[in-house]
């Protein structure tokens, strides 16, 4: 069944959209949705490692009483001294439930040792390895995504291997300074995340709790590598002065630049190709479903309740995000 | 934005950054120094405040010595016997406070550029023939004592009273009108010019060298702290990390007041209207150890503010209330122009750096502003946890002023520095007023020995 998840029309009404936030070569456009009342537990409190039980073997446990917490896709996690891994896909995980994931990938060719309970932070695939690791999810080799990171790590200068932590771990301190250049707002339940001037993936969560912690693996690790990417690329231009003869007309300028710029957001998204999806059901959770959504331009994983949309992770796929420009937004 | 107080801060930075030395090569007739145009149009626009600058704390003595030079080698026949003294009351300082090895390089600038007005034949003879090292000095770098002696006399009369001298006390009366009158101890300076013309004994020295200047610097290095934590980055922020994670108390409140007040018992007044920008977007949280830091700091800054200025207009981005939870996203262009309609002196942008709606705009607006007619100037003042923070991508406005406190030991510079900035007439009023004060309490903390 197809059926066209994105929407794409701008509706800057406020009721759904934030003001758009920009940092470098990435730009947000932040979402405000009805909230979930506790139905899903967040991802940080309600999902934790238990361990790996041989490589590509993951098992995660909810410890909540209640609660369902819906695994974030492409979620991985990283220990010193230890193999480090990721999910392919997401999936359900019921209060109290333990679930042995055994598809996962390893991250880290060349690193014995298995991960352990002992630390819980988590990461989200970078952008540009999502297509690949959702491709593979199902499939039982825990290798199978070094050839894809050796890859990544070639195009932003790193040596060509499959170790994400060159990038995860090295280039730290200048993605994690994406959660404070792009800020999370109170009540924020989701966004649109624009790499230069392409609709890079979109996000939603069932509630705002639980997006505020999946908020920094997404905006420094999965979209903040592909920003970092571009960052320096673009020669900085000359600051360009309003020409405005007194205060009152700057203001009225740079109301006017505002609407220009905002304007260019939702060109942005006009130019985003209406993508057909082809989606199949992985798993249910009593009334929810979860889905993985197949497009020409973006692939990810959705999750319904009750026919409601309640989580949402689908990014751009590889080809489509080739064509970046970020001249475009650059001043 | 351009104006005479900005471009004496922008000059202040310099005295305290620029370490080029200050060189009189023998082939040059003058000294060669690449900004000395720098200083010709500083003395010229207002030579007053250019010869206070150099007595403002951190200014270098490579620089220094330019001033020095500036103030011997410029003719004040047009200036007012105010500021004349003053000049004379600043090129004494300098002249306690340099290296003496430093101060004949000056002579021997002032010799090369035949500057021999009055004041700099006085300032010459008055230090070497006082100098608490003239022995020293006369062994080590007789010819240059000779040479700028001779510069200060003229050749013909130096020359004559070293005669004099060692002829015994014929002609003392003309010896002591030429030479003895700008020396303290007059027997002292016979044996020494005598042995400048080679005319007496070797001489010893037993004194032992003074200098005028306090040396002590406020935050050394060895006094900040190995691992900088939420409460070690003064009392004020320390007590307001407590109120933001959640403990507000009536207690805590009534010691946040009262580092305040101890805190600005040592600050710089402002008889002025400053506009402060609050960043409390989200970002200002901060996350981890490090939660809550920027924005209690930033509030710090605010309360402190508020009790060193005339009057104060706080323009809040993000959050809410008077110390609300950061929140919101960061719109420092609106916010400017919101604080200029208050008609400010200046304005300060209190902030992490991170500009996100839309990035960009603030650079824009405080370019505009120039042709816009606005004068008051912007300064960004970087809120952060530690000195060591990266600030390549947190510089929002990079054609603005900058200031950054991470301390509350740094509000005392960043304030200083901040009202200097103010538009005319306030921002000059502010730098005469402070450097003014400075000179008395050096004056006060020694007497100096060039002195009459």
């Amino acid at each position: 069944m197809d059926r066209q998840l994105v929407p794409l029309k701008l509706d800057l009404s406020a009721h759904r959209f934030g003001r758009p936030q920009q940092a470098g070569p990435m730009t947000v456009l932040p979402l405000f949705g009805p909230e979930a009342n506790g139905k899903f537990t967040p991802p940080l409190s309600g999902i934790k490692l238990a361990g790996v039980r041989g490589y590509g073997n993951v098992e995660l446990h909810n410890p909540s009483r209640s609660g369902v917490a819906i695994l974030p896709l492409h979620m991985g996690y990283i220990q010193d001294q230890a193999q480090n891994h990721a999910l392919c896909g997401s999936a359900f995980l019921g209060a109290g439930q333990k679930r042995l994931f055994e598809d996962a990938c390893c991250v880290q060719q060349a690193q014995g040792g298995y991960l352990e309970s002992k630390e819980q932070w988590f990461f989200i695939l970078p952008l540009h390895l999502r297509e690949e690791a959702l491709r593979l999810r199902g499939q039982k080799h825990y290798g199978k995504l070094w050839p894809e990171i050796s890859k990544l790590n070639q195009r932003l200068g790193l040596e060509a291997r499959g170790h994400l932590e060159q990038v995860i771990c090295r280039q730290r301190p200048l993605l994690t300074q994406y959660q404070t250049r792009v800020e999370l707002l109170n009540g924020q339940t989701g966004a649109l995340f624009f790499v230069g001037d392409r609709l890079a993936g979109v996000e939603i969560a069932p509630s705002a709790a639980y997006f505020r912690e999946v908020w920094t693996p997404l905006v420094c690790f999965c979209y903040g590598v592909a920003a970092m990417e571009l960052e320096g690329k673009v020669k900085e231009q000359p600051v360009l002065p309003f020409a405005a003869g007194n205060l009152g007309e700057l203001r009225q300028q740079l109301v006017a630049s505002r609407q220009d710029r905002l304007q260019r957001i939702h060109d942005w998204l006009h130019r985003t190709p209406a993508d057909k999806f082809d989606r199949k059901e992985e798993e249910s959770y009593l009334g929810m479903r979860l889905y993985t959504a197949t497009g020409n331009n973006f692939v990810g994983q959705f999750v319904e309740d009750e026919g409601r949309l309640v989580y949402a992770s689908v990014a751009a796929r590889a080809k489509y995000l080739e064509g970046i420009s970020w001249e475009a937004i650059a001043n | 934005m351009s104006n005479q107080s900005q471009n004496t801060v922008a000059f202040l930075r310099h005295l305290t950054t620029d370490r080029g030395p200050f060189l009189v090569r023998r082939t040059e007739v003058a000294p060669s120094c690449d900004d000395q145009p720098l200083h010709e149009t500083h003395y010229q626009q207002a030579p007053d405040l250019y010869a206070l600058c150099g007595i403002a704390e951190k200014a270098l003595p490579e620089q220094q010595a330019r001033i020095l030079f500036q103030l011997l080698a410029c003719s004040r026949v047009e200036l007012s016997l105010e500021i004349r003294q003053m000049l004379d009351r600043v090129t004494t300082q300098l002249l306690t406070a340099l290296d003496p090895q430093q101060v004949l390089t000056v002579f021997l600038a002032s010799r090369r550029a035949r500057a021999n007005h009055k004041h700099t034949r006085r300032a010459i003879l008055r230090y070497l023939l006082n100098h608490p090292r003239l022995e020293e000095l006369a062994n080590q770098r007789r010819p240059t004592l000779v040479d700028c002696l001779e510069h200060a006399l003229g050749k013909n009369v130096a020359r004559a009273c070293a005669r004099f001298i060692g002829e015994g006390n014929e002609q003392d009366n003309y010896v002591r009108r030429h030479l003895l009158r700008f020396a303290h101890d007059p027997e002292r300076v016979r044996k020494v010019v005598a042995a400048l013309y080679r005319r007496g004994e070797l001489l010893v020295s037993n004194s032992t060298f003074v200098v005028a200047f306090p040396t002590k610097v406020a935050n050394q290095e060895d006094d900040v702290p190995r691992t900088i934590t939420a409460t070690n980055r003064g009392e004020i922020a320390a007590t307001l990390v407590h109120v933001y994670r959640g403990g507000s108390n009536a207690e805590l409140n009534a010691a946040v007041q009262r580092f305040v007040q101890e805190e600005v018992t040592c600050l710089p007044r402002f008889d002025g209207t400053v506009a402060l920008i609050l960043d409390a977007s989200a970002s200002t949280q901060g996350y981890g150890e490090r939660e809550f830091c920027c924005i209690s700091q930033s509030q710090a800054f605010r309360l402190v503010l508020e009790q060193c200025c005339a009057k104060l207009h706080v323009v809040q981005v993000g959050g809410a209330g008077d110390l609300a939870r950061p929140d919101g996203d960061t719109d420092l262009a609106t916010a400017v122009l919101d604080a200029l309609d208050t008609e400010p002196d200046v304005v300060a942008i209190v902030s992490d750096g991170y500009e996100n709606h839309l990035q960009g705009d603030l650079a824009r607006v405080v370019a505009s502003l120039p042709d816009a007619g606005v004068q008051t100037p912007v300064v960004f003042c970087h809120s952060k946890f530690s000195g060591k923070d990266d600030l390549n991508l947190r510089r929002p406005a990079p054609g603005v002023p900058e200031l950054e406190f991470w301390h509350q030991e740094d509000f005392a510079e960043v304030l200083w520095f901040l009202f200097a900035h103010a538009r005319s007439p306030k921002g000059e009023a502010f730098l005469r007023q402070e450097l003014g004060q400075r000179l008395v309490s050096l004056e006060r903390e020694k007497q100096s020995w060039i002195a009459n």
